[in-house]
């Protein structure tokens, strides 16, 4: 997994419940890496997963809305550094489609070893949006707190409905809404 | 101290993130250093290649570019928006530019107008649909402003960032276009002649019908079908003939089918039954049509429906046949008729004459006179209708001679003259030859042509004048042509009887003929001869200003007449043994004539003066033919041979011998029994030939002497060359006898005159008048001729002087005949 991955995360568990926490999953997590990340280096996705679990142990969340909370957190992120993405397009649905079709083709082309969730999208007749999110990472999560955080960029209220295609999480459905 | 441990482990762990992330960034710049080394190297190896590629690109093009110069077809390319990129030399040549010129501008400019557009859409066509490859024809306008026709295939070449170009392959197709656009007029040209006489056969009254070889229908007209009652369907596929073709033309129809494979065209007739039964006839013009290998591949017939003409020549025909047995019936009516009035008609003319010297009243006398005229008038009449029913049978024979037309005209107007006096008209004549009087014809004819046309305008002229004009108008080489006009101031006619004038029996009305009498036949007997002469008799007149008839011929001139061979040194003397004739003249000097030319042909004959000897003589003797002079003292010609021709014996040939001109006098002769006609003077040629054509044996003739002798420049040397040819002695003779007995002659004239014996006179006038002839004074023998009319016209004075004339004439010409009579003496001896 991409270190900008483990460095955004400890940055949003500094940001929301101070470093000691930070120090205290990294202590009690025992990890091969000592907790020690860069955004250019690459690790293992078992680690984001324990530490995710001690942290949410330690401030008692459950871990799905601590995925959830890392979403949007990393939604500004990529705001914030990959302003043209956004740019290029002037609506939710489009942004949304573009995430399989145009940006994560472009991270291949920077990193050609990172492993990507799929996204297929398409729109119904009554002009829902269905997205079905396939990982073997299960962090569907993550991907929803995007979703909410995109809708609220581009200013459209929607409502967004979860369906679990399979029971282990590695292919989830959004059904996305506008409410008009 | 727990907090502080806290920010030691983040100080520691920032620092080996930054330490590890440093790591990385180290190892990722000795990754990009080796790769771009080796991207280096490889770049390196590329140039290489790329050159090696370049090389042989260069060596491959060059090679491409060589074909490409030199091929006979255009190759160009353009940009996507047809901007030409290139075009090889050829291309430049078929447009008239350069290759700099043609570089960079728009294929499209140089396209005719009216085909831009459909250029533009194929090449949108190529485009937008992707076609890779295509063929167009188009017409292009060189520099020079000709018209070129282009066909090219086109490519559509994809370059790999989506863009594309054209590739185009060009051929120069005028030549085939102007083939084929000329081609395309031929064949519209065609079709449009095809649809315009298709249309006008269809419109005509032809019908149309097509058969192959075999003679089975291919193809009929609307025309056809209305002809026949068929329809269409009822035609294609039967055999013509057997269908349509009345069975007697079958053969017909079989030979014309023949005559088609031949290649032979024809028309004909034929007949067609028609679907109803009814049989109609057609005129077939029949012909070959042929297929594009040039063989014939059945033939055209186009009909035409001549029931019509048929039905009118068929009624032609049978009203032909009515008219022309008609015509035959009254034509032998008529001769019938002649022939069985005038035994009769003789009778009573003779009767009457008889009665006439018996002893009468004066009452009687006066009803003798009129039944001799009325009786002479019928004759006429029945002569006349004779001649025109002899003319229109064609059984008039044309006689030609030689005669001179002056003398012809000069003895007619003196003839006229005393007949004119007596009316106080006058008679004048205006001939003019130039020199060429002499010409061959039938004499007798034209001279009774211009004996009616005289009489007629003395008839019907009360006062003025009356003209005959004989005048010469051209020559060819052997023929001369003459204008004859008569013209008068008499009573003349209007346009509608001027209509009727030549027709037969029509006088101008009954009060004309009350008034001038005639049998009206006058006019068309003239009219018939002037045709058979070869001209036409033609008439202008108004009412009360007189009349002119006149008419051209065309006559045999004198060259021809002394070209022709004579007869009497082209034969050497043969003799005609064991003939005899009987010689009946009583004329000396005609006697001495005929008698010397029967010795010289050792022909055996007696002679006697008069008829009544020739009865005695001729119950005594036996010959084969008589010459008979017609006036004769104590018996004339015409009672002689009636007499002889009742005695038993054979009926030999009579031949009449007489000076008279008048066409009548051989009628009478004729009719009297006689069997043919010798006009006086004639030559030793027509005696022979008289004798040969009645006796058929061949009479002749003359010895040569070898030497020519030349006549008197004022004697007659023409016809005295003519009578005498080289017999000199014979000449001798005759101008001897003729200086021995000619005076005496002159003087008994003379004196019958001074005496008043006016019948005397006429007889001793016709006696002497072919005397002259003889020695070539031929004027003298027509003063004679007009002593004759002046006594028949009662013109006493007249006759004296010009009896009066002939002496002196005759005397003054004396020395002439001594001094010819010395000199053919100093020849023959």
């Amino acid at each position: 997994m991409k270190g900008i991955v483990f460095t955004e995360f400890l940055d949003m568990v500094e940001q929301k419940f101070g470093y000691e926490v930070v120090d205290q999953i990294i202590e009690e997590s025992k990890l091969d890496s000592n907790g020690i990340y860069t955004a250019v280096g690459t690790y293992p996705h078992s680690e984001v997963v324990t530490l995710l679990m001690n942290l949410s142990d330690k401030v008692n969340i459950d871990p799905g809305a601590l995925l959830k909370e890392f979403g949007k957190y990393l939604f500004d992120t990529f705001l914030a550094s990959y302003p043209q993405f956004f740019a290029a397009v002037d609506n939710a649905f489009s942004f949304l489609h573009s995430i399989d079709n145009h940006i994560h083709v472009e991270v291949l082309k920077l990193y050609p070893d990172a492993t990507l969730p799929k996204f297929i999208s398409h729109e119904t007749e009554d002009g829902a949006m269905i997205m079905t999110y396939m990982s073997e990472r299960k962090m569907a999560a993550l991907a929803e707190g995007l979703i909410e955080k995109s809708l609220a960029y581009y200013k459209e209220e929607c409502t967004i409905q979860t369906e679990n295609l399979k029971e282990d999480g590695s292919e989830v459905r959004f059904t996305i809404k506008r409410i008009s | 101290m727990n907090e502080l441990e806290i920010l030691q482990r983040k100080l520691n762990r920032e620092r080996l993130a930054r330490k590890q992330a440093e790591q990385i960034l180290e190892t990722k710049a000795l990754e990009l250093f080796q790769a771009n080394d080796s991207l280096k190297k490889l770049n390196e190896s590329l140039e290489d290649q790329i050159s090696q590629r370049t090389k042989d690109l260069q060596e491959s093009e060059s090679k491409y570019r060589n074909v490409i110069d030199q091929a006979a077809d255009i190759i160009y390319s353009t940009d996507e928006n047809g901007y030409f990129t290139f075009i090889n030399p050829r291309g430049s040549d078929a447009f008239g530019y350069t290759v700099e010129e043609i570089i960079g501008t728009r294929f499209i400019d140089f396209v005719i107008d009216e085909h831009k557009t459909g250029l533009y859409e194929y090449y949108t066509k190529i485009k937008k649909g992707g076609v890779a490859n295509d063929y167009y024809e188009f017409p292009i306008r060189s520099k020079d402003g000709q018209i070129h026709w282009i066909g090219q295939n086109v490519n559509r070449v994809e370059v790999p960032n989506g863009d594309f170009y054209f590739n185009a392959v060009a051929r120069d197709i005028t030549l085939r276009k102007n083939t084929e656009k000329e081609l395309d007029h031929t064949r519209q040209a065609l079709q449009q002649s095809e649809v315009k006489y298709r249309s006008v056969l269809e419109n005509m009254d032809l019908g149309l019908m097509e058969v192959d070889n075999k003679g089975i229908i291919v193809r009929v007209y609307e025309k056809f079908c209305q002809m026949t009652g068929y329809s269409p369907k009822e035609l294609i596929g039967k055999d013509a003939i057997e269908t349509l073709i009345v069975k007697d033309y079958e053969d017909v129809l079989r030979t014309q089918d023949k005559n088609r494979l031949e290649r032979k065209s024809s028309v004909y007739e034929a007949r067609i039954r028609r679907k109803d039964g009814k049989e109609i006839w057609v005129l077939i013009s029949g012909a070959p049509f042929y297929n594009t290998e040039g063989e014939v591949s059945g033939s055209l017939g186009i009909h035409y429906d001549i029931s019509d003409r048929k039905n009118l020549e068929a009624n032609l025909e049978i009203a032909k046949e009515k008219a022309v047995k008609a015509q035959r019936a009254e034509q032998q009516f008529l001769a019938n008729m002649s022939h069985e009035i005038r035994t009769p008609l003789n009778a009573i003319i003779g009767m009457s004459h008889l009665l006439k010297d018996s002893e009468l009243d004066d009452k009687q006398i006066e009803f003798i006179e009129i039944l001799s005229n009325s009786a002479n008038l019928l004759k006429g009449l029945v002569s006349d209708i004779l001649d025109i029913s002899k003319i229109d049978s064609g059984m008039a024979e044309m006689n030609e001679t030689a005669f001179d037309l002056s003398e012809l005209a000069y003895r007619l107007i003196k003839t006229f003259g005393i007949r004119a006096e007596e009316r106080s008209i006058s008679i004048v004549s205006n001939i003019d030859c130039k020199g060429k009087s002499i010409v061959e014809s039938d004499k007798q004819w034209l001279n009774q042509i211009l004996i009616n046309l005289l009489g007629n305008a003395i008839k019907f002229t009360k006062e003025g004048q009356i003209e005959l004009t004989i005048k010469h108008i051209s020559d060819t080489k052997s023929y001369s042509t003459y204008y004859f006009e008569v013209s008068d101031t008499g009573i003349g006619m209007n346009p509608e009887e001027l209509k009727k004038v030549f027709t037969a029996f029509k006088q101008a009305n009954t009060q004309v003929q009350r008034e001038f009498g005639g049998t009206g036949l006058g006019l068309s007997i003239s009219s018939r001869l002037v045709s058979l002469l070869g001209g036409q008799l033609e008439a202008e007149s108004v009412m009360n200003e007189g009349s002119r008839f006149f008419f051209s011929l065309q006559l045999k001139s004198s060259s021809a007449t002394h070209s022709m061979p004579k007869r009497i040194s082209d034969f050497s003397t043969r003799i005609a043994e064991g003939i005899k004739l009987l010689v009946v003249e009583d004329n000396q000097m005609n006697q001495k004539y005929i008698l010397s030319l029967l010795n010289k042909w050792d022909i055996d004959y007696d002679i006697v003066d008069d008829g009544l000897q020739a009865v005695e003589i001729y119950k005594t003797s036996t010959y084969d033919l008589i010459f008979m002079d017609l006036s004769m003292p104590v018996m004339d010609g015409y009672e002689a041979t009636g007499i002889i021709r009742k005695l038993p014996g054979k009926q030999i040939p009579i031949i009449a011998l007489t000076a008279s001109t008048f066409l009548s006098k051989k009628e009478l002769a004729l009719q009297s029994g006689m069997t043919d006609f010798l006009a006086k003077p004639f030559t030793p040629d027509d005696l022979s030939l008289m004798i040969e054509k009645h006796i058929g044996t061949s009479v002749a003739i003359a010895k040569e002497t070898g030497d020519t002798f030349a006549y008197d420049v004022t004697l007659d040397t023409k016809y005295l060359d003519e009578i005498y040819g080289n017999d000199y002695v014979y000449a001798l003779d005759m101008f001897s006898i003729y200086q021995d007995m000619i005076i005496d002659e002159v003087n008994q004239l003379h004196t019958f005159a001074e005496g008043d014996a006016y019948a005397d006179v006429k007889k001793q006038a016709h006696k002497v008048k072919p005397v002259f002839s003889m020695v070539g004074l031929t004027h003298l023998t027509v003063l004679s001729e007009q002593i004759e009319s002046l006594v028949q016209e009662k013109k006493t004075k007249d006759v004296k002087r010009m009896c009066e004339e002939l002496k002196n004439k005759v005397t003054l010409s004396m020395p002439t005949i001594e001094a010819e009579i010395q000199r053919l003496r100093n020849m023959t001896n």
